[in-house]
């Protein structure tokens, strides 16, 4: 029991300290930003003024790595919103409306999961041009809202029986209506819980997709500097080092809230 | 049985036929013209007619997916923009195996690390062992492989030398760590999986008989709680496999193993969209099929899987 308290607590104060990093980024970034090559301190490594060192550009390490997330939380953000707005929406209307409605549902579902992980994201990225914040965000919310939409269905189906639902429809409230006002509000708390285990997975798969060299080009996305890190593995360390650790705490701190969460909110999980 | 079987493999079929389609989709309508790509945007206009001639790109949609999935078909899954005399086909089947081969050992170092750590927890529940191992997965599923590669290739290559550089083609040695590198996250998922079943086993009525009876307490372990735990590991095992196929994408990358995620990153770099296609195609075909099998063996082991699946 005090464990749980402790993946809550432990949890939500790793989030709100990275969210508050990307908020004050420009600000507290340390270094002189980025653009241009600084020769004199290429590839530098950890030290005095430098604490994590210096990037292939000169650039220093940890300035680019608090930018970094800036990447991670605005992808995180952004495709979570995406993807929980339109999955709820499908699933729960699917989930009430059932017949041919939830049939072809199903079968897009089954189309959609047939690609495993990212994958239908590199596809995605693959095609476009050169991939930006937007296309990003569209191909891991193009995946990304069956899970929600699963979960939304499956709760609908269970709420269309109950008695408020049926004094809705009595009162000739319309589909949309029952949906929005009386089912999603409902089945909020599980959907919440999973759009916080939902941010870890597209930070994380930003991350990945940016590592695969598929992300906003340009940016300072730890996947990125990971990338750049693993190309200096056999010289240097420390590229490859901080921008993972930055990663690893984020999705931590992000799987430890989800966890807490969930069981504050469902207590039968307790044992 | 066939019954259950045959809905399944049709709705298999379906799900890649509409996956197929969704990436034959995704590449012909997204704006972006793969002949300026390949040639540059300063090439004269008759030598990209011509390519554009060459590559089928001229003709209507409807005829270019006709012939798509005639390719698949026909078995050459098309051909390479870039290296024209090579069927898809051909360049995947060189690349698959490889990949095929790491999964699988990702699997066994999967299955070795968290059967062990999940028992284990499960038996001490509530102790340290259980904390450490909860505390294992929590940090394993937040580790992906391209954090935790680069870290093992940093110390067991790097300052150990006791494994060669990636790329370095030197035989099983060079498998090791790109194993374990995607097999660890699974474990993690794995560990919580096999601990939860074995936790509701052990607190089965036929372990307390089983105890009263005065049973070893191994054999209680071992022959009563975990042959009944086995059937829900046994299902993640099978799902996790179909993932680790795509998982392999990213670590393949790391090691420069030249598996078909290799493939299809070179393929993309190179703009080589039917390579791409191929990839993509094979990939989620495998998936399929993966969590088609895994189905069938849950069927078999609990029929009442079967029974809810046919009503």
């Amino acid at each position: 029991m005090k464990g749980r308290r402790l993946n809550l607590r432990v949890g939500a104060g790793i989030t709100a300290a990275v969210v508050f990093v990307a908020i004050a980024a420009p600000m507290i970034a340390p270094g002189e930003g980025r653009g241009g090559v600084r020769l004199e301190s290429q590839l530098q490594s950890p030290g005095a003024g430098r604490i994590l060192g210096c990037d292939e550009n000169g650039a220093d390490l940890l300035g680019r790595i608090v930018l970094g997330a800036r990447v991670a939380v605005l992808v995180g953000v952004l495709t979570v919103m995406v993807s929980l707005a339109l999955g709820t929406a499908i699933g729960a209307m699917s989930g009430y409306l059932g017949g041919p409605v939830d049939e072809l549902f199903m079968r897009v579902v089954d189309v959609l999961m047939s690609f495993p992980g990212v994958l239908l994201a590199i596809g995605i990225i693959a095609v476009t041009q050169s991939p930006s914040y937007a296309s990003v965000v569209c191909a891991l919310s193009a995946t990304g809202w069956v899970g929600y939409a699963r979960m939304a269905r499956a709760q609908a189906q269970v709420l269309r029986g109950r008695e408020f639902v049926l004094a809705a429809e009595a009162m000739g409230a319309s589909p949309m209506r029952i949906v929005a006002a009386h089912l999603v509000p409902n089945m909020l708390a599980p959907l919440i819980v999973q759009a916080t285990f939902g941010m870890a997975g597209a930070i994380l798969a930003e991350a990945s997709l940016s590592f695969l060299g598929l992300g906003p080009q340009d940016s300072s996305s730890w996947g990125a500097l990971l990338d750049q890190g693993a190309q200096y593995l056999a010289i240097r360390w420390h590229m490859a080092v901080f921008p993972g650790i930055a990663l690893f705490v984020t999705v931590l701190g992000l799987n430890l809230f989800g966890d807490g969460l969930r069981d504050m909110l469902d207590p039968k999980t307790l044992r | 049985m066939t019954g259950f079987v045959a809905k399944k493999l049709v709705l298999s079929l379906l799900s890649v036929l509409g996956g197929v389609t969704l990436v034959f989709l995704l590449i012909h309508l997204i704006p972006g013209d793969p002949v300026e790509n390949i040639l540059g945007e300063q090439a004269l206009l008759a030598d990209k007619e011509r390519l554009r001639h060459a590559l089928r790109l001229d003709q209507p949609l409807h005829v270019q997916y006709g012939r798509f999935l005639g390719d698949i078909a026909g078995g050459t899954l098309g051909f390479s923009f870039v290296r024209r005399d090579s069927s898809v086909a051909s360049l995947v089947a060189a690349r698959f195996p490889r990949t095929l081969e790491l999964a699988t050992l990702a699997m066994l170092v999967a299955v070795a690390l968290a059967v062990p750590l999940g028992v284990a927890a499960a038996r001490r529940k509530g102790t340290a062992v259980d904390a450490g191992t909860m505390a294992f997965a929590m940090a394993g599923i937040s580790l992906p492989s391209f954090v935790l590669g680069p870290l093992l290739l940093l110390f067991f290559c790097r300052v150990l030398a006791w494994f060669p550089p990636p790329a370095a083609d030197a035989g099983f040695r060079s498998a090791v760590l790109p194993a374990v590198t995607l097999g660890v996250s699974m474990a993690a998922l794995l560990s919580r999986m096999t601990r939860a079943a074995m936790v509701e086993a052990l607190s089965e009525d036929y372990v307390t008989t089983a105890r009263a009876k005065g049973v070893p307490e191994r054999l209680v372990v071992w022959r009563h709680a975990w042959r009944n735990a086995l059937i829900p590991v046994v299902t993640i095992v099978g799902l996790q496999f179909g993932a680790l196929l795509s998982g392999a994408i990213i670590t393949e990358r790391v090691f420069a193993w030249p598996g078909i995620g290799t493939l299809l990153i070179e393929s993309i770099e190179k703009r080589d969209f039917p390579v791409v296609q191929g990839c993509m195609l094979v990939i989620a075909a495998s998936y399929v099929a993966v969590n088609l099998a895994t189905d069938v063996i849950y069927a078999v082991i609990d029929p009442r899987v079967r029974r809810r699946d046919e009503g």
